[in-house]
């Protein structure tokens, strides 16, 4: 049973809530836009109660109470490769977009999605960190779920704007594949300097490998109807396949941007090739049988991942960012996870470490401008 | 409850259907030793039949009857039975035969595939598997079903042992002519395990990544070691190291390109004797690997000298891969 509609947002035919999901207003709020849905009590979300469920295919919600961090730097990848010391908000895990690709799919064979219902601990967590006043940071939501495929569900994007509103040393990165963006746009509070950003890839490659992600066309669409409400877009050609006719793919991609962006419009572009554990490979085959992306030309780079052969992915960032350069050349573009010397053949110099990185991001935010902690 | 035990009778072995696989318990020649046994003694414990439409098909003692025929006995004395129900001997004859002996990976996917139907999936799971010397799970079933049905010479050579899961899962996609040029090919060359499954991973690679059928790149395999001269190989002769760069070169064009503009770069630099750079092909950038090998002073110096003078334009070149 498909549970989206071509949206990409998720519907799910199921609630499973924790007991002590109970004290919290944001499961009440859920709970009730979800009116109608059976509902489920367990003790404890753990994977051996899921699973234990009857139909275990059936599209299902899970309100958690989350145990662990909140807030963690993005575990990046060695050291070998430079990292742009992103942090992660995790407030959800699981998607249900289906993208060949996605590494959520090496942890999760269940269409279970879990949203965290204790937000005060959350916020509590970002506030002890930003209190501290010692560094800048750009936070993410969209590591371990798409930031904003349930946000009819959850309404959470308004409360996370309005959180970050408030913070002079942060910004947040919605990074979503769907149109959900309602929300956000009905949102008439300050916006502070929050950026929504979308993954974007060649037609053929959304249209083939990401599941039931709307196409780019549509993503632009949205991208660009948030710009007009004022938040600042990404985006993110991550991962970038080799395919047959790939160069007239991605050109035909940056092409659309700016069908309907300005370079203005756009805080940051992040190229990464295609890249997975070699566990991935058997996951990838099975679950997506039609899929070729598992059969380009790897070899396992130093990480312990899989990745395209160096003069392959060199040809791809070139082809993009030449493309990317001809119609914005000042927008900032980066590599995600990219050896130093990749970033010294492609882009003329290499940072000298992932500090380096991150500061390029941080600039590119007005408030860090204005946070006095640019003399790092 | 059918009584096995009957009154030993001898019948000649052309009167056996040894095609039928309605009591599939054994694969493959019988065991040497079991011929040398028969051969000495005859068969001493009576192979158990039971009436087919082409003949007297074999419940159990396979083995046993296919070693009489090899060592020329034209009679066995076997036990008949008048009728028989295959799904109440099925379980009683497997349970017999695995408290003797162990099976190969054919006849566990053989004998699972039967029984499947038979039994509760509990039990299945339980007992049945286990005996069978296999692993749990749905992927073993979806193995074992794939091997029941592959062509004859892809099964002789799993009976050995050749042919592993990972091998299967790849296979069990293909048509049952390619999987066939497989498996002749496996033998003709012939390929180990890792080599087969190697070659398997990499024809299913090639095949998909071009979107043709797995046959079609096993005949153009087939067609350069053919034009064995162009590749090296010399006319008409093949090794599975051959086979396997032919197709590596395939699954991976640009590597190999980059390999060899690498090496020519690398022949134009003019090493002195003892010197080896190697570059990870698949370049992550940072380092070459320079090995050298010094036999004395002078050796040394001029290593040591054409180091000196290697410009970083000259590194920068070779790893421009």
């Amino acid at each position: 049973m498909n549970s989206l509609t071509s949206d990409g947002n998720f519907h799910p035919r199921r609630l499973v809530v924790e007991t002590d999901v109970a004290r919290y207003p944001f499961a009440a709020a859920i709970r009730d836009r979800l009116a109608g849905v059976p509902v489920v009590v367990v003790d404890r979300a753990d994977p051996e109660t899921l699973t234990a469920l009857p139909d275990p295919e059936l599209p299902t919600l899970v309100l958690a109470v989350h145990r662990g961090r909140f807030f963690k730097p993005c575990p990046g990848t060695a050291a070998s490769y430079r990292c742009c010391l992103y942090h992660i908000l995790h407030l959800a895990l699981g998607c249900t977009i289906g993208c060949s690709y996605c590494v959520l799919q090496g942890y999760l064979n269940r269409p279970f999605i879990t949203q965290f219902v204790n937000l005060e601990d959350a916020w509590r967590e970002l506030e002890t960190a930003f209190a501290a006043g010692d560094r800048f940071y750009r936070v993410g939501t969209g590591e371990f779920t798409d930031s904003l495929f349930m946000d009819d569900i959850t309404a959470l994007s308004p409360r996370l704007v309005q959180f970050f509103a408030r913070q002079r040393q942060a910004v947040l990165e919605f990074k979503t594949k769907s149109v959900n963006i309602r929300r956000l746009l009905d949102y008439d509070g300050d916006i502070g300097e929050t950026v929504v950003s979308w993954s974007v890839n060649a037609p053929a490659v959304a249209e083939r490998e990401e599941g039931t992600a709307p196409g780019i066309e549509r993503r632009l669409a949205a991208a660009a109807a948030c710009r007009q409400r004022g938040y600042r877009i990404g985006l993110h050609f991550d991962p970038l396949i080799w395919f047959a006719g790939w160069e007239e793919g991605y050109t035909r991609a940056v092409e659309m941007i700016f069908d309907y962006l300005r370079p203005d419009d756009i805080i940051w572009i992040s190229l990464g090739a295609f890249r997975f554990m070699p566990p991935m490979r058997e996951v990838i085959r099975d679950r997506h049988p039609a899929s070729c992306i598992i059969h380009g030309e790897f070899i396992r780079g130093l990480d312990g991942k899989m990745r395209y052969f160096w003069g392959l992915r060199r040809r791809l960032y070139e082809h993009l960012r030449r493309q990317l350069n001809r119609r914005a050349p000042g927008v900032r573009q980066y590599y995600c996870m990219e050896h130093p010397e990749m970033w010294r053949r492609t882009f003329g110099a290499a940072p000298a470490d992932n500090d380096v990185v991150s500061r390029l991001l941080d600039r590119a935010c007005w408030r860090y401008g204005d946070s006095c902690l640019n003399v790092r | 409850m059918i009584e096995l035990s009957c009154q030993p009778e001898p019948i000649s072995l052309t009167e056996v259907d040894f095609a039928d696989r309605t009591y599939p318990f054994s694969w493959g020649a019988p065991p040497a030793g079991l011929v040398a046994s028969v051969r000495r003694l005859g068969v001493m414990v009576p192979p158990l039949l039971a009436p087919g439409t082409k003949g007297w098909i074999i419940v159990s003692g396979r083995r046993r009857l296919l070693a009489a025929g090899e060592v020329g006995l034209a009679e066995v004395a076997v036990g008949r039975l008048t009728t028989a129900d295959p799904a109440e001997l099925l379980p009683r004859v497997f349970w017999e035969n695995a408290g003797s002996r162990s099976f190969n990976p054919v006849e566990a996917a053989d004998i699972l595939t039967v029984l499947e139907p038979l039994l509760p999936a509990a039990e299945l799971a339980r007992d049945v598997v286990p005996a069978l010397g296999l692993a749990s799970g749905a992927r073993t079933l979806a193995r074992c079903r794939a091997l029941h049905d592959f062509p004859e010479v892809l099964r002789d050579l799993a009976a050995g042992g050749r042919v592993d899961g990972e091998t299967v899962d790849r296979l069990r996609e293909w048509s049952p002519a390619a999987i066939a040029a497989a498996a002749r090919r496996a033998t003709e060359l012939p390929l180990n395990r890792n080599q087969l499954r190697e070659l398997v991973e990499l024809v299913d690679g090639v095949a998909r990544r071009q979107g043709e059928p797995p046959a079609v790149v096993l005949t153009r395999l087939k067609d350069a070691a053919g034009n064995g001269a162009k590749d090296g190989d010399g006319p008409g002769r093949d090794t599975p190291a051959a086979v396997r760069d032919r197709l590596r070169g395939w699954y991976y064009p640009h590597l190999r390109a980059a390999e060899e503009r690498f090496d020519r770069r690398r022949a134009a630099l003019g090493l002195p004797a003892g010197v080896c750079l190697q570059p990870a092909p698949g370049f992550e950038g940072g380092f070459l690997e320079l090995r050298c090998r010094v036999a004395g002073g002078d050796a040394w110096r001029t290593q040591r000298d054409w180091l000196a003078a290697l410009a970083p334009e000259t590194v920068d070149e070779l790893l421009d891969v």
